[in-house]
């Protein structure tokens, strides 16, 4: 059974414009499923403003969903406990006028685990030592405390009240490059000795290929492809996916010119598929008919139009670039 | 994995570089201390009376006499006692209603608690703190009133008067404070590990919201002060015999025609500089609060 499933969420925020103007809806997070299997990880990618930070504050429900549902082992979950955040900042993450000691001690206090000063000391050590920190750490305060260790520290926190699922929003995107990958592999290491899920969001491509299993790619508050890390990151269906992919710089490979124009704004999202304003392969049905996700034969699930054709040209976006 | 031991790095406390007005603020402060705190205890009785009229400054009266004999170094100095105790205790009563309401305002910054709390605070911030002042003594008296077991001696009224004008500026510094302090991530954090909200507020957003509404009290306790003087020169204020930087200047202006500069230049500049000195030290706190602020 999944660890997490979402249904059809949505989340609209209104925007109240002056005393006269007409109220605006920003549509955040529009429609979105997706299921997260037990011990698995799915990786939600995408652009700065597409929503995908949404989506986990209405996984964490620190944000109301418009419409839809969160199951968590198939049932609506009144336990906050289950799911916890892991976010970008870690000094802001933490009160800067408190240790660490506090910080790990409060969950246990809050929901009465672990009662008893000794049974409680025990388990912060057990915490700190279960992210790969000593007990030195626990008397400072976070301005003292390299990012890197600070964030394992918040891992640690979110472990306290033994979630089963961790949501990751942008973990590794204020860190030093040098520590990214120390808490990736501790990600890893945890998702494997604690049987956690991990939702994580993130706009950074090589943490997503690292951790994910499954991939979702976002815009403009839709998945425009969803699938099996492998499958989207070797060969990516859709031309959005494409053109996200083809923009990092690999090995011998110089970045593809970047996407045409501004990602459109989510008060008015464009009618049809929402990326024909910026999509190479756009023709004038795009304009009007919105795509659904459709299974493809690998399994993976794409929301183009021309998903038929795009199987026959392989890989539209690296041409263009290259007869420039 | 293997991690090294790293000793705590000690943050050494610099030792902010203080301005000279700052400085001089400081002198300031520490002469209005000496004489409020230390003065008392080597001056007499501030209502003996000492044979002498209206006698000019010199080695027997250091700051010479009043209009009934008395010693105005002991008036003065019990004055300021006085007038120090009042202002810091209507500053204190004015955090203790203002602290509260402003964290609450700002954690719900936009929301109807915080309309709820602010648009009361204009109200009581509409009402001049002066006329508010004439108004309530004028149905009380200045002398002692009852309210139910309650006994409010003047000086009382004067406090709880200082502080009620006191707390919509207060509330709306500590407010301004929540409202930025609670952008910061950990507030989310604590939410979703399910810490109850009044927990959050007085556990957690209060310890970083308090430095800077503490040294706005502070710079407050000289505009008390003057507060206090203005209202006892009045005859609002604290009620003789009990001495007050205010009601002794308020008597010495029947006196001034008469030759007797230093019974009112003396109180007055007292005055001066208990206002100029808090103003001055509270004002380098914050610039020293900001500087630690931005690491």
């Amino acid at each position: 059974m999944s660890a997490i499933s979402v249904e059809h969420l949505s989340k609209h925020y209104l925007i109240r414009s002056g005393r006269r103007g007409q109220d605006r809806l920003v549509h955040a997070v529009d429609g979105v499923s997706f299921e997260v299997p037990e011990g698995r990880t799915l990786a939600i990618i995408g652009e700065s403003g597409c929503g995908k930070s949404t989506v986990a504050r209405m996984l964490v429900r620190l944000a109301e969903p418009t419409a839809g549902r969160i199951l968590v082992h198939g049932r609506e979950e009144t336990d906050r406990r289950t799911i916890q955040l892991v976010s970008q900042n870690p000094w802001s993450a933490l009160n800067r006028r408190k240790t660490i000691r506090h910080a790990l001690e409060q969950p246990l206090v809050v929901h009465g685990l672990h009662p008893g000063a000794a049974a409680r000391a025990a388990r912060v050590r057990e915490l700190l030592e279960l992210v790969g920190l000593t007990e030195d750490y626990l008397d400072r305060r976070p301005g003292g405390v390299s990012g890197g260790e600070l964030q394992r520290v918040t891992v640690a926190r979110a472990l306290a009240v033994e979630p089963r699922v961790l949501v990751l929003d942008e973990p590794t995107a204020s860190l030093d490059v040098s520590v990214k990958a120390l808490l990736v592999n501790l990600l890893m290491d945890l998702q494997r000795r604690l049987g956690l899920s991990y939702v994580l969001i993130t706009h950074e491509l090589e943490i997503a290929r690292h951790l994910a299993d499954e991939v979702a790619v976002m815009y403009l508050g839709r998945f425009a492809e969803t699938g099996d890390a492998e499958q989207v990151f070797s060969a990516p269906g859709h031309p959005y996916t494409r053109a996200l992919l083809a923009a990092v710089p690999g090995p011998g490979r110089e970045p593809a010119a970047p996407l045409q124009g501004e990602v459109p704004s989510a008060v008015a999202p464009p009618p049809g598929c929402r990326f024909h304003t910026r999509c190479p392969l756009a023709i004038d049905i795009c304009a009007q008919t919105e795509p659904e996700l459709r299974p493809g034969p690998d399994g993976r699930r794409v929301a183009c139009l021309r998903q038929d054709e795009l199987v026959l040209s392989p890989d539209p976006v690296d041409k263009e670039t290259e007869t420039r | 994995m293997v991690m090294t031991r790293v000793s705590p790095r000690r943050r050494v406390p610099r030792m902010p570089r203080m301005s000279v007005l700052t400085w001089t603020g400081v002198a300031l402060l520490v002469l209005f201390l000496l004489l409020a705190l230390v003065g008392p205890l080597f001056a007499s009785a501030p209502d003996a009376r000492t044979g002498q009229t209206l006698a000019e400054p010199g080695a027997a009266h250091l700051f010479g006499t009043d209009h009934l004999q008395r010693d105005l170094f002991a008036r003065t100095a019990e004055g300021a006692r006085v007038s120090l105790l009042v202002a810091v205790a209507g500053v204190g009563f004015g955090l203790v209603v203002a602290v509260p309401a402003g964290l609450v305002a700002g954690y719900f910054g936009g929301r109807w608690p915080d309309e709820l709390i602010m648009r009361t605070l204009e109200a009581v911030q509409a009402l001049p703190l002066f006329v508010f002042a004439m108004f309530v003594i004028g149905i009380t008296g200045t002398g002692d009133s009852q309210l139910g077991p309650v006994t409010l001696t003047a000086t009382t009224k004067v406090v709880l008067l200082l502080g009620v004008g006191f707390i919509p500026y207060f509330a709306r510094v500590t407010r301004s404070a929540t409202l930025v302090e609670v952008q910061e991530d950990y507030i989310d954090a604590l939410k979703v590990i399910g810490v109850p909200r009044r927990r959050i507020i007085a556990g957690e957003l209060l310890v970083n919201v308090l430095p800077p509404v503490l040294v706005q009290a502070f710079l407050w306790i000289g505009v008390a002060i003057f507060a206090e003087s203005a209202l006892s020169f009045l005859g609002l204020g604290i009620q003789p015999p009990r001495p007050s930087l205010g009601n002794i200047l308020g008597d010495a202006t029947s006196y001034m025609l008469l030759g007797a500069w230093w019974y009112s230049i003396i109180p007055g500049l007292v005055i001066l500089v208990a206002t100029v000195g808090f103003n001055l030290v509270g004002d380098g706190l914050g610039d020293a609060l900001d500087a630690d602020g931005r690491h």
